[in-house]
């Protein structure tokens, strides 16, 4: 197991390669010149020159690509064009807002969709089970932000329960930290829901097909424990698996999450750093996500040999 | 020539003795878009108290969905169960699936035919054991544990303890036939289900989990259903048998009787379709005897006897009439018009 882990650790650095090659691209692929866009509309010819060759950007490819690289490995993203700070800190400084939706939602999304996708499959053909899996259709049909503002209209214009946009921290206080992570997170978890939910149901609907489901039965269990003992855990592969994918899509959903509440979180600052071709700025957060990807597909795999006993590497 | 008692559904349980599990008339059907099936009509028979009993007949023929009639596990709908089962007097059709759940693995257990597959596979054997006392006898921890594993000690697993901890997929399956034996009987139910219980095992195991069965009946009081398709188990390991064929049971003996002189063609075709040796060890003279036809269809009324299509013996009676189900010898009963000609087929 630790083989593999260390096997699995050192196949990601060809793949972590691959994406910094193509982060770093994003630079002499994006249409406008960096170096024009800080110096501005006034600027001369010599200013803008100036820039560049502060910037290194009048160096080789391949040159500005490994000084870039070796200072990501010592930890050194690079500083932003505009404000100049660097851009790990820009990163950290908006991670929570980030990271307490992303987990809010997952936390929501878990507590209500691998439940509801079990009872579906449990009564499978029953009116819960269309009910539910038309929920799953629209959830999945609508995107974030037009379930985001029907969502504000709803409980924070007309009822007025929940506060419109923006972000509390938790050192706050719980009560304002939450009541602003609802409906974000509950809009996020929307199709996200629709996806477990289905494979779920789709997946407990095989198992409870199985012999040993007969068994358990057999046994005089009751029902909570057929479906939630046994059911669940030979379904949980699949589901897991898709909770991971999920958490994947979310991480982008969370950007245009973050705009329609107005969160000051990563996703914001990518955003807005795209609209200001801050590129260090970009290509950080870029190379960041992909490593959480990355790591994220690890802890997947490591999970299945505790969900089911007969996987093994 | 009919035989001179005319009761039609004879008392079958030895006298004395009052029968565990008692089935009168019992109909499991099915509705279907081609109309209902009758899987099993009208089948009757008891168990008495520690008795083995075997229930045979080729595939399809409604064995299997006795037991689950039996273990209330006949999804309905589409399914319909009726009749009478009575189990120590307790009625169960119609009784609340919230009822009939406390009886299931308490009082009245199912092996399967698949071990490789009923046993759950993301599931620790010692758990999977002691659920049935935990949902039963509300016990918990060391207690439950030490009962597994005692289980575990009585259908001859080696290193019960460590096997507690271990997975399905670790074992053979043989050893997870004996789990699926241990985990039916720790609650000490009054009636073992065993369906097919040997049919997906190699043939030395086959005599080795039978021999367990048979031992445990009598160690832990339990009566025993045995059903299989496989005359050899039959021979081997049971007291009575039922012969059962399209949803009917066609004849009722004690196992030495059924062999010696069965009274019903089909029985006789079961019994001449299985291989024989002689001592020297090749195969026994005369050619194996085979059953012309198919199990007829289910789903429509079957005027006379069920199995006339595929009798020689069958006259215009058979076709038109059913025959009832009737003694022909102390303990030996079966439903055919000419029963005293039924070995006549075995002699061709």
């Amino acid at each position: 197991m630790t083989i593999y882990i260390i096997r699995r650790l050192l196949a990601t650095i060809p793949v972590l390669l691959i994406v910094a090659v193509v982060v770093f691209s994003i630079l002499y692929l994006a249409p406008g010149d960096p170096a024009a866009i800080i110096a501005g509309d006034q600027a001369t010819v010599s200013q803008v020159e100036d820039i560049r060759r502060n910037l290194g950007l009048d160096r080789p490819f391949h040159e500005q690509f490994l000084n870039w690289l070796g200072d990501i490995v010592r930890g050194d993203f690079g500083q932003s064009i505009f404000s100049n700070r660097p851009v790990i800190d820009l990163f950290l400084q908006r991670l929570e807002p980030t990271l307490a939706l992303a987990l809010t939602t997952t936390i929501i999304t878990i507590l209500l969709a691998v439940p509801l996708g079990v009872v579906a499959a449990w009564k499978a053909g029953s009116w819960i089970d269309r009910l539910v899996m038309s929920f799953a259709v629209v959830g999945f049909s609508f995107p974030v932000f037009v379930i985001g503002y029907i969502l504000i209209y709803v409980f924070s214009i007309t009822l007025g329960l929940l506060p419109v946009q923006g972000y509390r921290s938790l050192e706050d206080g719980f009560l304002p930290f939450i009541s602003h992570l609802i409906l974000p997170s509950l809009a996020l978890a929307m199709s996200f829901m629709a996806l477990v939910a289905r494979i779920t149901r789709a997946s407990v609907l095989e198992v409870l097909a199985q012999d040993h489901i007969r068994t358990a039965r057999s046994k005089g269990l009751t029902t909570g424990k057929l479906l939630f003992s046994h059911a669940l855990p030979n379904a949980a592969v699949p589901i897991v698996t898709i909770i991971g994918v999920g958490i994947a899509i979310l991480l982008g959903g969370v950007v245009v999450t973050e705009s329609v509440f107005a969160i000051p979180g990563v996703g914001r600052l990518v955003v807005d750093a795209i609209l200001a071709r801050d590129y260090p700025i970009i290509q950080g957060v870029l190379l960041i996500f992909s490593g959480v990807y990355v790591a994220l597909n690890l802890l997947l795999d490591i999970l299945y040999t505790f969900l089911d006993p007969r996987i093994q590497y | 020539m009919l035989a001179s008692e005319q009761n039609t559904e004879p008392k079958t349980a030895p006298a004395g003795r009052d029968p565990v599990l008692s089935l009168v008339e019992l109909r499991t059907s099915f509705d279907t878009f081609d109309g209902t099936v009758r899987a099993v009509d009208r089948v009757s028979y008891d168990i008495a108290p520690r008795e083995m009993l075997g229930l045979v007949g080729e595939s399809g023929c409604g064995k299997s969905l006795t037991a689950l009639s039996i273990m209330g596990l006949v999804p309905t709908p589409p399914g319909r169960v009726e009749g009478s089962i009575r189990l120590n007097g307790r009625e169960l059709v119609g009784l609340e699936e919230k009822e009939m759940r406390k009886l299931r693995g308490s009082e009245i257990s199912m092996i399967f035919q698949e071990p490789m597959t009923s046993l759950d596979p993301v599931m620790r054997i010692g758990k999977q054991i002691v659920e049935p006392l935990v949902q039963h006898q509300g016990l918990s921890g060391p207690e439950a544990r030490a009962r597994a594993k005692d289980m575990l000690d009585r259908v001859r697993i080696p290193e019960a303890t460590r096997r507690l901890d271990e997975y399905a997929h670790q074992l053979s399956g043989g050893m997870r036939q004996r789990i699926m034996i241990a985990m039916a009987l720790v609650c000490r139910p009054a009636v073992l289900i065993a369906d097919e219980p040997t049919t997906a095992l190699d043939v030395t195991i086959q005599a080795q989990v039978l021999r367990l069965i048979r031992d445990l009946q009598t160690e832990m009081n339990t009566s025993v259903l045995l059903i299989t398709h496989d005359l050899g188990v039959i021979a081997e390991s049971v007291d009575r048998v039922i012969v059962m064929y399209a949803g009917r049971k066609v004849e009722e003996a004690p196992v030495s009787l059924l062999f010696r002189r069965p009274q019903h063609p089909y029985t006789v075709g079961l019994l001449g379709s299985v291989p024989k040796v002689n001592r020297a060890g090749r195969p026994a003279k005369g050619r194996l005897l085979e059953i012309p036809g198919i199990v007829p269809a289910l789903n429509q009324p079957i005027r006379g006897c069920r199995f006339a299509p595929r009798c020689r013996l069958a006259t215009d009676r058979c076709r038109a009439e059913e025959p009832p189900f009737e003694t022909k010898a102390p303990g030996h009963s079966a439903a055919c018009w000419h029963s005293d000609k039924a070995m006549e087929i075995a002699g061709e």
